[in-house]
């Protein structure tokens, strides 16, 4: 436990989401604590994407608590949920942004302009400071002759560091992935594997769902199984992989790995 | 052929110039104001308040049911009626862009609704608000997507101006009638009528060019010339 220490940027408890009368969510509960990098795995239709769009509230859950920092977004008050007013969300929201599998830049504007928009509109930076950061970061992310192209002229690896980048330049306590390679051509993917790698590196609050396995193993602190609905087992990834518990999990490695 | 175009169109020429004003000025005004009422109702039809959306709907529906030229006849002829009477040139200025805000609201609302809402969620992730991703992100792409129909609606506009003849407004076609009513030479002036309407629609659908042009991104040009962009709708 060296690079983590106990302190826990995002509970969740008993978190529940039904979608016209379908169970999508039946109760989850995890903790993300600084630092680490959580990966949730698990087969489609599952809820992995659901549960990580409702810790942005781009879903609204329908049940149970999600806390961030401490504070509670939504918790429970005589069996209805109580969900925290828009401004406070939208706080929670532009300190754990989320790069989407479909990159979704804004269309209309540059890679620089892009990265800016959000320290600009939302943190209300200084425009010529936001414009320094983002080029910081883009150079970091191996980008600098990319800024002035717009999303159409990039490759689906471009575009995904842009979004990571975007996301970065929210200074963010954690960073949201939701599949980020599985729209990418082969040859593509690993470019983007390796920088989120290499933000892991630097200490680097992540949760990733994602369908490569090997690369959970490599990176993750803790993987979390989902299926159904519920977390169905969690643990480091070795523990997970090597010596998983249930046969749904089984069946699921079995499957990937054929 | 000589007396008309060197003899006739001279002597009749100012007259007409000055419904031209007329008809240029209406135009105008009724485009601004319609682009701004078409983008409120577009919005409000897709408000999350059913009172909003039905009455907007219901408006839409009626403007487009009914012709213009009635809606014109009825804004001036019976609307004093009921105690609201309005000079000729507002009652044709209200009128037009009465019908070509529910005309455009449909663009704008189709155009905002081509937006991937992966758009929305992008602004949404990173914390933005409802207003700074309509304002921001979604608006500046569904505007240019809509522009060509706009100007398409524009050049239309400039033709039914000619509609507001019938409620004593003295733009371009009704200045000609009052000529041929001197003159009696309706061949003729009808004819210089309809060459300035010619002038007149041609200019503008050259400047909406331009203007698309000018606001399209570079990158996005390309595309445009290889053939795929930029249908004109010719109006209704």
């Amino acid at each position: 436990m060296d690079r983590h220490d106990d302190q826990i940027v995002v509970r969740i408890e008993g978190l529940r989401k039904e979608f016209n009368g379908v169970q999508v969510l039946k109760g989850v509960d995890l903790s993300i604590r600084a630092g680490e990098v959580a990966f949730i795995i698990g087969p489609s239709g599952g809820g992995k994407s659901t549960l990580l769009r409702c810790m942005n509230f781009l879903e609204t859950p329908t049940g149970g608590t999600i806390k961030f920092r401490g504070e509670a977004l939504c918790h429970e008050e005589n069996g209805s949920i109580r969900i925290k007013p828009e401004s406070a969300i939208r706080q929670a929201r532009a300190k754990m942004p989320m790069v989407f599998q479909h990159f979704n830049l804004f269309n209309h504007r540059n890679v620089l302009q892009n990265v800016i928009e959000g320290p600009v509109r939302v943190l209300k930076q200084d425009r010529e400071k936001a414009i320094g950061e983002a080029q910081e970061i883009l150079r970091s992310l191996g980008l600098s002759a990319e800024m002035e192209k717009y999303p159409a002229q990039l490759s689906g690896g471009q575009k995904q560091r842009v979004a990571i980048a975007r996301a970065l330049a929210m200074d963010p306590e954690v960073i949201l992935f939701d599949e980020p390679t599985s729209a990418l051509d082969p040859e593509l993917v690993s470019g983007v594997l390796e920088t989120i790698r290499v933000l892991a590196q630097k200490g680097r609050t992540m949760v990733v769902v994602s369908h490569e396995m090997g690369f959970a193993r490599s990176l993750a602190d803790q993987v979390y199984f989902v299926a159904d609905g519920v977390v169905r087992e969690s643990g480091p990834p070795d523990h997970l992989f090597n010596n998983p518990q249930t046969d749904q999990l089984k069946r699921f490695m079995s499957s990937i790995l054929r | 052929m000589y007396d008309f175009f060197f003899v006739l169109f001279p002597r009749y020429l100012p007259s007409l110039l000055e419904g031209t004003v007329m008809t240029i000025t209406l135009s105008i005004l009724s485009m601004a104001a319609s682009i701004a009422c078409g983008l409120l109702v577009a919005l409000g039809r897709m408000s999350r308040f059913r009172l909003v959306r039905m009455v907007l709907n219901a408006y839409v529906e009626v403007f487009r049911d009914i012709p213009l030229i009635v809606q014109l006849l009825v804004i001036y002829f019976s609307l004093p009626q009921f105690g609201i009477s309005l000079p000729a040139f507002w009652a044709g200025v209200l009128g037009l862009t009465l019908n070509l805000s529910a005309y455009l609201s449909e663009v704008f609302r189709a155009a905002i609704m081509s937006i991937d809402k992966g758009q929305r969620e992008a602004g949404l992730s990173i914390g933005m608000s409802a207003y700074t991703i309509q304002t921001r992100i979604i608006l500046p792409q569904a505007l240019r997507i809509a522009l060509p129909t706009m100007g398409g609606y524009f050049i239309s506009l400039l033709k039914d101006c000619s509609l507001v003849s019938f409620i004593a407004v003295n733009e371009l076609l009704r200045k000609g009638t009052m000529i041929i009513a001197t003159t009696f030479k309706s061949m003729e002036v009808y004819m210089m009528v309809a060459i300035i309407y010619f002038v007149l629609s041609f200019v503008a659908s050259r400047i909406v060019i331009r203007i698309e042009r000018k606001l399209t991104p570079k990158y996005l040009l390309e595309e445009l010339r290889r053939g795929n962009g930029a249908a004109h709708a010719g109006g209704r």
